[in-house]
């Protein structure tokens, strides 16, 4: 799994260094839910963006065509 | 012969309302006694509201004449603070009269219940709420749809006419096409978010829940405060191709059927692409899930008795790289170039709003031509698109698979929440209304 490993080890220091204490069931959850996206969003990190864009990105609620 | 009033459209209550012919007071006590017979199978609502909404109907002089109507547990009321599916409301979350409660009220709307939603909005089942799953009213084993399953099922079971939800990655329009009703998302940040517990939400948008389209319409001008313009002539549908790929062939065949009946129907057909279609799952799953997390307090991350699945998502969230998030964001700006490009070139969008029928409750998977997965991932794979570009998307019934509803979703320019109302209607008009479910007498 990218980027870190699928280590309980792991995903315990993590969320500790964010503040969140988790218990053994977060922590398994937690791993099921990454491993559902993981797939996707190794797509996502494969992406290149650079480049010129001929239109400014929008990020937010305005419409880019109005 | 009708032998209950709430079997009435909404339209059809506002105008005998009006003339006299049914009496507010009357409508009201008939649908608390519906709710009552109904509901207990269904679990759609979690609160009813016999004292406030009498005193409601002071305003039944204005335009919808005193319709009840229920509303999704995320806007806060005077009398009231929301739970989002919580086991209580947190302390952020207070008593007052929330845009949508003030928009209903001054429409002649009277709120008489709460609905049950999937907690935190965080889920497109409706099963984890701390008032338990609710059940889809055509088969009480399936389930309704989530976040906003709670109005779309009291709309199917007919406990009221309309309802009202909110929709962040497809949770109006994915309940209403599992429970066969209308359900719009409007354009995002068109509908007055204050006192909504999502709203500082980036892709969440307010929407009605109701039976049939004209009703939809009806309940959407009371929420976007102005009256929507109806089109004439031929609609350009623009078909993608993406959101057409992996559904149930069951599924497929009835949303195909259904737009071939409207092809006849001033509709005309067209390929459309949609550049970086199949990075919306991807992209709104990410950005749904950093808005929710920014929405709740640590506290509630921490010591709330929290679904456990739920608060697995939260922290899976609080660590996920930034650069995933960025990433996701740069394909919703090429997401919303794509949809103007698409746009440039036919009227509305059009695929199908599920690709299985609803899912069992004790077994949320659906079986797709690409393999078995939770319903969530197949449900947001068609739904995201329109949270990640704002536009507004309705999904409409288009007929059923085994008995369970599915509906059709209809996307149109920004803004432009008439237009997809009336290519729905044209949809509607050829297929029909979903069969209504049944229920003992």
């Amino acid at each position: 799994m990218s980027p870190v490993a699928d280590d309980p080890q792991a995903i315990r220091r993590m969320l500790s260094n964010v503040g969140i204490e988790a218990t053994d069931t977060d922590v398994r959850i937690v791993i099921a839910v990454r491993s559902a996206v993981a797939e996707f969003e190794e797509r996502l990190l494969a992406l290149d963006f650079s480049g010129v864009h001929p239109e400014a990105d929008r990020l937010y609620s305005e419409p880019p065509y109005d | 012969m009708i032998d209950h009033p709430q079997d009435l459209s909404l339209r059809r209550q506002t105008t005998y309302l009006v003339s006299g012919r049914l009496d507010a007071g009357d409508l009201l006590s008939a649908t608390f006694e519906r709710m009552t017979a109904r509901d207990e199978a269904l679990n759609s609502l979690i609160s009813t509201f016999p004292e406030e909404a009498k005193g409601m109907l002071a305003h039944a002089h204005r335009a919808l004449g005193g319709v009840p109507v229920v509303i999704k547990d995320q806007f806060s009321l005077p009398w009231r603070a929301p739970t989002n599916g919580l086991p209580r409301a947190p302390a952020r979350y207070k008593p007052g009269a929330s845009a949508v409660f003030q928009s209903l009220r001054d429409g002649g709307a009277v709120i008489a219940g709460v609905t049950n939603m999937h907690q935190l909005g965080f889920g497109s089942t409706g099963i984890i709420s701390a008032f338990g799953p609710c059940r889809n009213p055509h088969d009480t084993a399936r389930c309704a749809g989530g976040s906003s399953g709670g109005s779309a099922a009291a709309v199917a079971a007919r406990l009221t006419a309309g309802a009202v939800g909110t929709d962040g990655a497809g949770s109006i329009r994915i309940p209403a096409a599992y429970c066969g009703v209308v359900g719009l998302k409007p354009t995002f940040n068109t509908v007055d978010t204050h006192g909504c517990t999502s709203s500082f939400s980036s892709v969440a948008a307010i929407g009605p829940l109701a039976r049939d389209v004209r009703d939809c319409r009806l309940l959407a001008e009371i929420l976007l405060r102005r009256k929507l313009p109806e089109r004439r002539g031929t609609i350009v549908v623009g078909v993608v191709d993406w959101f057409w790929t992996d559904l149930d062939p069951r599924v497929e065949d009835v949303c195909r059927s259904a737009l071939e009946l409207a092809d006849s129907n001033d509709f005309q057909i067209a390929k459309a692409h949609l550049e970086g279609a199949e990075l919306s799952l991807v992209a709104g799953i990410v950005r749904l899930g950093a808005d929710l997390l920014s929405e709740v307090d640590r506290e509630v991350l921490e010591d709330w008795d929290l679904h456990p699945v739920v608060r697995g998502m939260l922290m899976a969230q609080a660590i996920r790289p930034a650069s995933i998030l960025l990433r996701a964001d740069r394909v919703r700006s090429l997401l919303r170039r794509s949809v103007v490009h698409a746009f440039g070139d036919c009227d509305v969008l059009v695929w199908p709003t599920v690709p299985a029928p609803a899912p069992p409750i004790d077994d949320p998977h659906v079986d797709l031509p690409s393999g078995r997965v939770h319903s969530d991932m197949a449900t947001v794979r068609q739904a995201a698109l329109a949270n990640l570009t704002g536009v507004p998307a309705i999904s409409v019934p288009c007929g059923s698979v085994d008995g369970m509803p599915v509906g059709l979703m209809v996307h149109a320019p920004w803004g432009r929440e008439g237009l997809a109302l009336e290519a729905a209607e044209r949809v509607e008009s050829v297929v029909g209304q979903a069969a209504s479910p049944s229920f003992d007498p």
